[in-house]
């Protein structure tokens, strides 16, 4: 009888949880298919011929800043990679963060480094800076070795090095494209008002010098270009100005804001954060500012190959949005920030709300199954099958039109068929995955507020 | 693209109301009717949508895909011939084809248009005859009166690259007209085409003074359209300068005086570097310092600047007195190192490297025994460069 009653207390409980997760999951699709609308509404790209008018030596130059730490293997290809970038007036400068391996060495091998008396302006806290060096032959070269401090803190070191008025944060895997810096360049050119123009990275496996995009051999790589191709579309916050973008961001900053926001704070989603904080800054001192997402401004990644480093990846980006979220809650209920009413709810709806809904979903699932109810499992199964496809190959097709992507069919063909097993093998781990991020994080802020309230007992 | 736009708008419109009927469906199972088959029906009519959708959505994607494919495929097959064809035109004086083709194959165009990119005025002239020769100038100003957004601005396109000073007057119309971002277009393009007149009227000038008034227009922009006017820009820049025009683009016309090395408005230069506006000092600096020929009081009123109380205009002018031999430079410039601006003591050590071999002695001498820390950090790190620069080029 005891059973009984638990059995059906079990099924009750997990019955409203599955209408729970069956109305979330419908909402974040029907929000997808409404983001794809929009996407499809900005029609095609104008002025793409503007940079071959505009007068070369007009372009803001760009400091482009890589924080490296244990790269050796990567490091000199990536570096001359972006030397050969065809932009007018840029610089490079790479922050080693404190490397336990040969990757000083190997900069100074192959950049023939020449030692600098350290006289950068130390604007932004960053750790002990050891030494600057600049290439012999290569003057654009900047690398400045540090004690180690984490990336923000190794771009922040950056940042006080760079001399040119716009700023692009780039990673040691990110391959970027001269005709897309150009554009995104005149962007800056024809708005005064512009503090950020966010891009969209792509993945996918390949070279500059190898035109188009290869498709990795890997499953897991392959769900994760899925993935990125439906965050290209369903990005609504990244088609309005009042932005606040998602994780994995990418984008040209300009120094003076970035500066007057105190460069990006330590954690993962810093960029997410200096976003929010430029918001903040424009809104607190009624500054025009404008940040904007032009899908034509791109730079290439390789996903990550493993389980284990895209989780660590995911968990980081996790944790560093939803402190972001948490440390600006206060912008939410504030009238001088209205218009961002829209867009931060709908932040803490996905990052917040989202994993709890959609990890108790999966398992009031599992356990209705258990309980002989398998008939939801089926429908679901099936229904996140075709919703994922139809999804994922609209983010497709929206990003062959917009920024290039995959060309060849026999590519588009295996990630179709990809997208009909991602939603039931991929999505669920990530979910647990963003869950557990949540928890932890959690568990990371009781620990800090227990630790504050003991070293300050008043 | 437009069929793009209405494929998603039918796609979501559909999915939002086949997802809504999944809802229902769940909800009915879960409200105890465990009548399956009934409940399947409506699933069954959903997953049929959702099928013929990304039917839909695949279809069209590989339609684009291929039919990209097949324009680049043509595209490389058909350069080959345009190229031989204009260039034996253009060197060998034979007569150009008057074939439809070249009226509607965006080849021939772009190949034609490859002659205007050659160095010498020839070529360029070469396109612009055949450009018109071929019925392609008529073309598009026609077009540039089009409804049609696109059409407009590809038109646009074709008119800035060939810069075909016939297109002004049509250009003008665009320029006076309503929308923002097509006049800011046309200004750029009537700006390319103002750039090959022989010799620009007082009239234009004036209306492009006018044009440049435009609050909308942003820095960057305007003095782009300014340096995209060449030996041209003089008459607008002199419009600008006037000293009681109060023009907003003053900062900007500075700048391309200095860009396009305009000696003629070196004393409208001198004028403004006395202005109460730091931004139209700074740029009045750096436009002398662009000059081939400076008047004789520029050195005095150079030095007289390095005293100036914003950094900005001390910065840049120590950049520009790197060409002046006023007397007791170099004792000034070691001073300057020990400013309390970052970007002073940077661009003051960068001067004094520059000023031959008793700018180096200053510079040696300030890394060794200047007052201050960072005077003389700043001259070992200038150093430093330099001669790393040095090893490089040997």
């Amino acid at each position: 009888m005891e059973q009984r009653v638990s059995s059906s207390l079990l099924e009750t409980i997990s019955l409203v949880g599955l209408v729970l997760f069956f109305v979330a999951w419908t909402l974040l699709n029907i929000r997808r298919l409404v983001a794809g609308y929009q996407t499809a509404r900005m029609g095609p790209q104008h002025e793409s011929w503007l940079p071959e008018v505009v007068v070369p030596r007009l372009y803001k130059p760009i400091s482009i800043l890589v924080p490296v730490h244990n790269q050796a293997g990567l490091l000199p290809q990536a570096i001359k990679d972006l030397l050969d970038l065809g932009y007018p007036q840029f610089e490079v400068i790479v922050v080693n963060d404190g490397s336990s391996d040969e990757t000083q060495s190997a900069l100074e091998e192959n950049f023939q480094l020449v030692r600098l008396p350290n006289t950068a302006r130390a604007v932004l806290p960053c750790m002990n800076v050891r030494t600057a060096y600049r290439s012999a032959i290569h003057p654009n070269l900047l690398v400045v070795d540090k004690d180690p401090g984490g990336r923000s803190d190794a771009l922040n070191a950056a940042i006080n090095h760079a001399h040119y008025p716009l700023m692009l944060f780039c990673d040691l895997d990110t391959r970027l494209d001269s005709t897309s810096l150009l554009q995104a360049a005149t962007q800056f050119m024809k708005n005064d008002k512009l503090v950020a123009l966010i891009g969209n990275s792509q993945l996918g496996q390949g070279s500059p010098s190898t035109p188009g995009l290869q498709l990795p051999p890997s499953l897991l790589q392959r769900f994760q270009i899925l993935e990125q191709a439906r965050a290209f579309l369903f990005a609504p916050g990244r088609w309005n100005p009042k932005l606040v973008s998602s994780w994995g961001m990418f984008g040209l900053f300009l120094r003076e804001e970035v500066l007057n926001v105190d460069g990006l704070h330590s954690g993962g989603g810093a960029e997410f954060d200096l976003v929010l904080r430029l918001q903040r800054r424009s809104y607190d001192f009624g500054l025009p500012f404008q940040i904007l997402y032009d899908p034509r401004f791109c730079c290439f990644k390789e996903p990550p190959k493993t389980w284990r480093s895209l989780l660590q990846q995911r968990t980081h980006w996790q944790r560093g949005v939803l402190r972001a979220l948490w440390t600006y809650r206060k912008l939410f209920f504030r009238a001088k920030y209205a218009s961002l009413v829209w867009t931060l709810p709908e932040a803490w709806f996905y990052q917040v709300a989202a994993p709890v809904v959609m990890s108790l979903g999966y398992l009031c699932l599992l356990s209705l199954t258990l309980l002989g109810r398998s008939e939801f499992l089926g429908i679901f199964l099936v229904f996140a099958s075709f919703f994922g496809l139809l999804i994922s190959s609209l983010a497709l097709f929206s990003q062959s039109v917009y920024a290039g992507g995959f060309r060849q069919r026999s590519s588009l063909l295996i990630l179709w068929l990809d997208a009909f097993l991602e939603p039931i093998f991929y999505q669920p781990i990530l979910t647990f995955n963003r869950l557990g991020a949540l928890l932890s994080s959690l568990r990371m802020s009781r620990t800090r507020r227990s630790r504050s309230i003991r070293t300050n007992p008043q | 693209m437009q069929l793009f736009s209405a494929l998603s708008q039918l796609i979501c419109l559909t999915q939002i109301g086949l997802a809504l009927g999944l809802v229902y469906t769940v909800v009915y199972l879960l409200a105890g009717r465990h009548d399956l088959p009934a409940a399947l029906l409506p699933l069954a009519v959903v997953l049929l949508f959702t099928f013929v959708n990304i039917l839909l959505v695949t279809a069209f994607h590989l339609a684009h895909v291929g039919r990209e494919g097949k324009q680049q495929l043509r595209r490389t097959r058909q350069l080959p011939y345009w190229r031989s064809l204009w260039n034996e035109v253009g060197l060998q004086q034979k007569q150009p084809p008057v074939d439809h083709k070249a009226l509607t194959d965006p080849v021939a165009f772009d190949t034609l248009l490859e002659l205007s990119k050659f160095p010498s005025p020839s070529h360029l002239s070469l396109a612009e005859t055949l450009y018109e020769q071929l019925g392609l100038l008529e073309r598009d100003l026609k077009l540039l009166q089009s409804n049609s957004a696109p059409v407009r601005e590809k038109a646009l396109e074709r008119l800035a690259r060939i810069s075909h000073p016939e297109a002004l007057p049509y250009l003008i119309k665009l320029i006076e007209g309503g929308d923002p971002q097509v006049r800011h277009l046309a200004l750029l393009v009537a700006a390319r085409a103002a750039s090959n007149l022989r010799h620009m009227d007082d009239e234009l000038a004036e209306q492009f003074s006018g044009w440049l008034g435009d609050e909308q227009l942003s820095i960057g922009y305007s003095q782009n359209l300014l340096v995209t006017l060449g030996r041209n820009a003089l008459g607008v820049i002199e419009a600008i300068l006037q000293p009681d025009s109060g023009h907003p683009r003053i900062s900007e016309a500075l700048e391309a005086v200095g860009v396009l090395r305009l000696d003629a408005m070196a004393f409208h230069c001198l004028h403004w570097m006395e202005s109460p506006i730091v931004n139209q000092r700074v740029s009045a600096i750096r436009a002398l310092a662009g000059l081939n020929r400076w008047p004789a009081a520029t050195s005095e009123a150079l030095y007289l600047t390095l005293d100036d109380p914003a950094w900005e205009v001390r910065a840049q002018a120590a950049l520009a007195v790197v060409r002046s031999s006023h007397p007791g430079m170099e004792e000034k410039l070691y001073s300057m190192l020990g400013d309390s601006q970052w970007w002073v003591r940077h661009n003051t050590a960068q001067a004094l490297g520059q000023r031959g071999e008793m700018g180096q002695k200053w510079l040696q001498m300030a890394s060794q025994t200047h007052s201050d820390r960072y005077a003389r950090e700043t001259a070992l790190q200038y150093l430093t460069r330099q001669d790393s620069a040095q090893w490089s080029s040997a």
